[in-house]
């Protein structure tokens, strides 16, 4: 729905008493919508006026019946052959211009819509609220005929929340499989928020005949509630792919989308999660009014706290997150829309108390009706929404309730009340309440949430049409490589020297004590370990060719990729005697990972067949790393003991070098598919942990370490990738 | 168009079209500009008049400043620009079944087709000297002689250009495939120009003083009063509801607080 603006045919001069009280009417619409399609009467006005038409075609009467009962039923077709007619007869008809500019803007005809619209422009005369709505349309139409376009609204608002802490409150929870009181609870708390919204899809499109697309899509939200700005919440989720129609002559309209896609949320200062994936998507149209979109996902999470076994438990936890949906569209009537959406999370992490399903279930109802504004060009619409999702926990928190696990039922229900005004600015109000029931009653809560504010929407942006490149020839010849491409990639990682390696160095001793507990502190906190497993994702690579002779090519090639490991971290335990029957006991805990890589390379290739390209590449790499240490050291006294603690991080950006190769084949027009292998060596980084010391040697320190931790980022990427070739070499020819 | 029109269409139309004998009327002429003629078959070519019927293998010829628009019983219509010449090869109704049969040669000049019933479910054939055209559903605009030859500009529906050479089909309104000859292959379907798209609509429709053949003209006030021209623009709202996994992951968030869990174990102090 996103691409694809729709444009609804309300006529209140025509249906003036049920017009006004649509937004009442919503309700019968939702209770409609169980009714079949076939709901709507037959008229029989349609076929007597047709007849009347046919008998004297300069009955204006009869015809201006038929075509409104036509358009009403959304029988274009027949509405267009007799509006072009009218204009047969009389060449300066405004309004059947409009008319007709707004029918072929619904069959996506949107050359003709242009045409129409402006001809109504070039003919004069035209009544004021006629030259509104060409105003908004008009540049939607030629939009939409353009290569690169941007849809989308951008918020602010001013609201309220009467939870936003989300907090239970202080009533009784559980705690260890007992009632308990937490005194330290999180009031709930209501505030007035301020919020900033936006969701944006970009569509480059690639204007050949099939309407393959690229689309972007960035969406954004941030709240600030006034009263607790520990509590501000921040969103981010991009998302890329293309969208490939499946089979343009037997199933036209069906396209299908593999996407990558990435987000992170923040709560107060700090982050709150992030996660990073691919999945695939169709769009599948059942008719020209119903169509249906599965979709299926996978994601990496990483949620902040939770990899630490004294996190907290939100419902999504560090691990996999695999969805699979089905959403559903109904253009009911011309005034109304109906969604649906089902679909089923699995969300496998670390523990089974922290590991969920989910099924979800939303709808969501949109009634458009006339703005009760005459100098309003657009049409306003109200949402009611609802969802409701049930969360079932795999296993029982210990820490919670060692017999109960969690199950969560959660209920939403709300509307969205959509007043556009100018062409761009306009007003959105939106009201929500959102229930958590749980049989943990520490989740169980409810929350109250408005807020209303301008809206800017991009209806003009991007108006200018581009002329289209004109397509080659059906096989792929040595040209074909020439110029610009660009494509995403499913990345793997794995190999290199994974050891983070520890080394600890006495610096204090008491000397009260004579035995060398800080030597035998430092050798129990020296050592490494490799931490293992290959590491998944996703990525994006754009670059240039050229052809030097008939068969070689060079180019460059930048790209970047996203890292999920399967696993980043290691642990071992170590322990020896120090002396009058104490032991020291130590667990040494470390992590390593490449969360991002991105490089800039030159290619060389040669070209075995005309489809099939060998090459070699090297140049720079840049890598987001990490690594962490954390030591725990137990000193038994046998009668007493010391738990004593070190930690250190360190993240950065490392720059080195790659190298490596593969092939490409190119399938199909401007489609080519690549594997290829990098070996990457970014070098090491070290960190500093906080000291190691033991300091409860009748109140003086007995002994400390100063702990330093390295770790080397290399190894190998394989990578399997799509990408489009920008057939440049056709210049475009400029079409207005 | 939904069936149970049809049904009633067609029984209207069967009573309707019952009684005149000769010829088969496939249509009515339902505006024309002089000079327009039409040839009945085995008859003597005559200028149309408004309301006149059109029968099978019926030749209509426009002149330079001719043009008319044929509706036919399936409620498909034709419009024929100036200079041009159509046969109705075949038109086969059956308003009952809601199918038949349509066949139109355009020997020269432009015509816009814009499908009803036939071209629906069986699909309408158009023959030029250059390639045959298949519409189904649909809207199409046909120029012979335009820039490179034979123009065929889609603008609803799918459509079918073939030739001895080759065979073009797609389905993306805006799209026009170009065809030289009889032996040229149909080019690949590439976007229209707008100019050229300009001009078309000159040809197809009145210029000038030209109505049509209508005695009174319809106006912009009478169409208004049935709400032609009053449909205004749609928004098309996302709901700021938060996303999926931010909401998720933004619950619990007192649940931090809330769910009493231990602290890790702080040091005791030594002896």
């Amino acid at each position: 729905m996103s691409a694809a603006k729709r444009l609804s045919n309300s006529r209140p001069e025509r249906q003036a008493s049920s017009g006004r009280s649509r937004p009442l009417a919503f309700v019968l619409a939702v209770l409609a919508a169980s009714a079949p399609a076939a709901a709507q009467a037959p008229t029989d006005s349609l076929t007597s006026d047709f007849l009347r038409i046919q008998a004297n075609p300069a009955d204006h009467e009869a015809s201006y019946r038929y075509i409104s009962a036509a358009v009403a039923e959304r029988d274009y077709e027949a509405a267009i052959g007799a509006l072009e007619k009218l204009i047969l007869f009389n060449p300066r008809l405004t309004r059947a211009k409009y008319e007709l500019g707004v029918l072929y803007f619904r069959l996506k005809s949107y050359d003709m819509a242009t045409r129409y619209f402006e001809d109504a422009l070039a003919t004069g005369g035209l009544e004021d609220e006629i030259r509104r709505r060409i105003d908004i349309m008009l540049p939607a139409a030629r939009k939409e005929m353009s290569s690169s376009r941007v849809y989308g609204v951008l918020q602010a608002g001013v609201g309220f929340n009467s939870n936003v802490t989300q907090a239970h409150g202080f009533g009784p929870v559980r705690a260890f499989g007992a009632w308990a009181l937490n005194p330290n609870a999180v009031p709930r708390q209501s505030a007035a928020t301020g919020s900033l919204l936006g969701d944006i899809t970009h569509v480059y499109d690639f204007q050949t005949a099939r309407g393959d697309t690229w689309e972007t899509r960035v969406r954004g939200i941030g709240a600030l509630p006034t009263s607790r700005p520990d509590y501000t919440a921040g969103y981010l989720e991009v998302s890329t792919g293309p969208r490939l129609a499946i089979s343009p002559e037997f199933y036209p309209g069906a396209t299908v989308r593999p996407y990558v896609i990435g987000d992170f949320g923040t709560l107060g200062a700090g982050e709150r999660y992030r996660s990073g994936g691919a999945g695939v998507s169709a769009r599948l149209p059942m008719g020209e009014f119903f169509r249906l979109e599965p979709v299926a996902e996978w994601r990496r999470i990483d949620a902040a706290d939770t990899t630490s076994p004294f996190a907290s438990q939100f419902i999504y936890n560090t691990g996999a997150l695999w969805t699979l949906g089905i959403g559903a569209q109904w253009m009911a009537t011309d005034w109304l829309t109906l969604q649906g959406r089902a679909a089923f999370v699995r969300n496998a992490s670390f523990a089974s108390w922290a590991s969920s399903r989910q099924m979800r279930l939303e709808g969501s109802a949109k009634v458009d009706f006339d703005a009760p504004f005459p100098n309003v060009g657009w049409r306003w619409s109200v949402t009611p929404f609802v969802r409701y999702a049930a969360y079932n926990f795999d296993g029982a928190d210990p820490l919670v309730d060692p017999w109960m696990a969690r199950r969560d039922r959660q209920w939403r229900a709300g509307a969205q009340l959509d007043m556009p005004i100018t062409r761009d600015w306009g007003l959105s109000a939106v009201v929500q309440y959102t229930r958590n029931a749980s049989n943990i009653p520490n989740f169980s809560t409810s929350s109250w949430s408005g807020m209303i504010g301008p809206t800017y929407r991009f209806t003009s942006l991007f108006d200018r049409p581009r002329g289209a490149t004109s397509a080659g020839s059906d096989r792929a010849t040595t040209a074909d490589w020439a110029g610009f491409y660009a494509g995403l990639s499913a990345v793997s990682a794995f190999g290199g020297d994974r050891t983070v390696r520890t080394a600890a160095f006495p610096f204090y001793e008491n000397p009260v004590w004579v035995t060398d507990e800080a030597v035998v502190s430092s050798l129990l906190a020296s050592g490494g370990r490799k931490v293992g497993g290959a590491a998944f994702g996703a990525g994006l690579q754009a670059g240039f060719n050229r052809l030097v002779s008939p068969s070689m090519l060079a180019g460059v090639e930048a790209d970047i990729q996203a890292f999920a490991p399967t696993r980043r971290g290691a642990s071992w335990f170590a322990a020896a005697g120090a002396g009058f029957g104490n032991t020291i006991h130590s667990i040494n805990n470390v992590t390593r990972s490449v969360d991002y890589l991105a490089t800039l390379r030159g290619r060389a290739g040669f070209l075995v067949a005309p489809g099939l390209l060998a090459f070699g590449s090297a140049g720079v790499a840049f890598g987001g790393v990490r690594a962490g240490t954390n030591i725990a050291q137990l000193f038994d006294g046998g009668w007493f003991q010391d738990v004593y603690l070190a930690n250190g991080r360190k993240a950065a950006l490392k720059a080195g070098w790659t190298a490596g190769g593969g092939v490409e084949w190119m399938f199909a027009e401007g489609w080519s598919a690549k594997v290829e292998h990098l070996y990457y060596d970014l070098g090491r980084a070290s960190h500093a942990l906080s000291p190691l010391v033991n300091a409860n040697c009748w109140q003086s320190v007995c002994y400390g370490n100063a702990v330093r931790a390295s770790a080397r980022f290399n190894g190998h990427v394989v990578r399997a990738g799509l990408n489009y070739h920008f057939n440049l070499d056709d210049p475009p020819a400029l079409v207005r | 168009m939904k069936p149970a029109h049809f049904f009633l269409a067609s029984a209207a139309l069967a009573v309707a079209v019952a009684a005149p004998a000769g010829a088969q009327t496939v249509g009515k002429v339902s505006a024309v500009n002089q000079n327009a003629k039409g040839a009945k078959p085995g008859a003597a070519a005559r200028a149309l008049g408004l309301g006149a019927d059109v029968s099978q293998n019926e030749r209509i010829e426009t002149d330079a400043q001719g043009s008319a628009q044929l509706g036919f019983n399936d409620r498909s219509t034709m419009n024929i620009g100036r200079n041009s010449s159509v046969v109705i090869d075949k038109f086969v109704y059956n308003g009952a079944a809601g199918s038949g049969e349509m066949a139109v040669g355009l020997a020269r000049g432009a015509m816009r087709f814009v499908g009803g019933q036939v071209s629906h479910t069986t699909g309408a054939t158009i023959r030029t000297n250059a390639a045959t055209i298949g519409v189904r559903g649909g809207v199409a605009s046909i120029v012979q002689g335009g820039p490179g030859g034979l123009h065929v500009i889609l603008h609803y529906g799918t459509v079918t250009v073939q030739n001895a050479a080759g065979r073009q089909v797609w389905s993306r309104p805006g799209f026009e495939v170009v065809v030289a000859g009889p032996n040229s292959p149909p080019g690949a379907p590439q976007r229209v120009n707008q100019g050229f798209l300009q001009q078309i609509n000159a040809r197809l429709t009145s210029q000038g003083a030209q109505h049509g053949g209508a005695a009174n003209l319809p106006t912009d006030i009478g169409s208004a009063r049935f709400g032609i021209g009053s449909p205004r623009p749609e928004t098309n709202t996302p709901i700021f509801d938060l996303p999926a996994t931010l909401d998720d992951a933004a619950r619990g968030g007192s649940g931090n607080a809330n769910t009493p869990r231990p602290q890790p174990p702080v040091d005791q102090g030594r002896g």
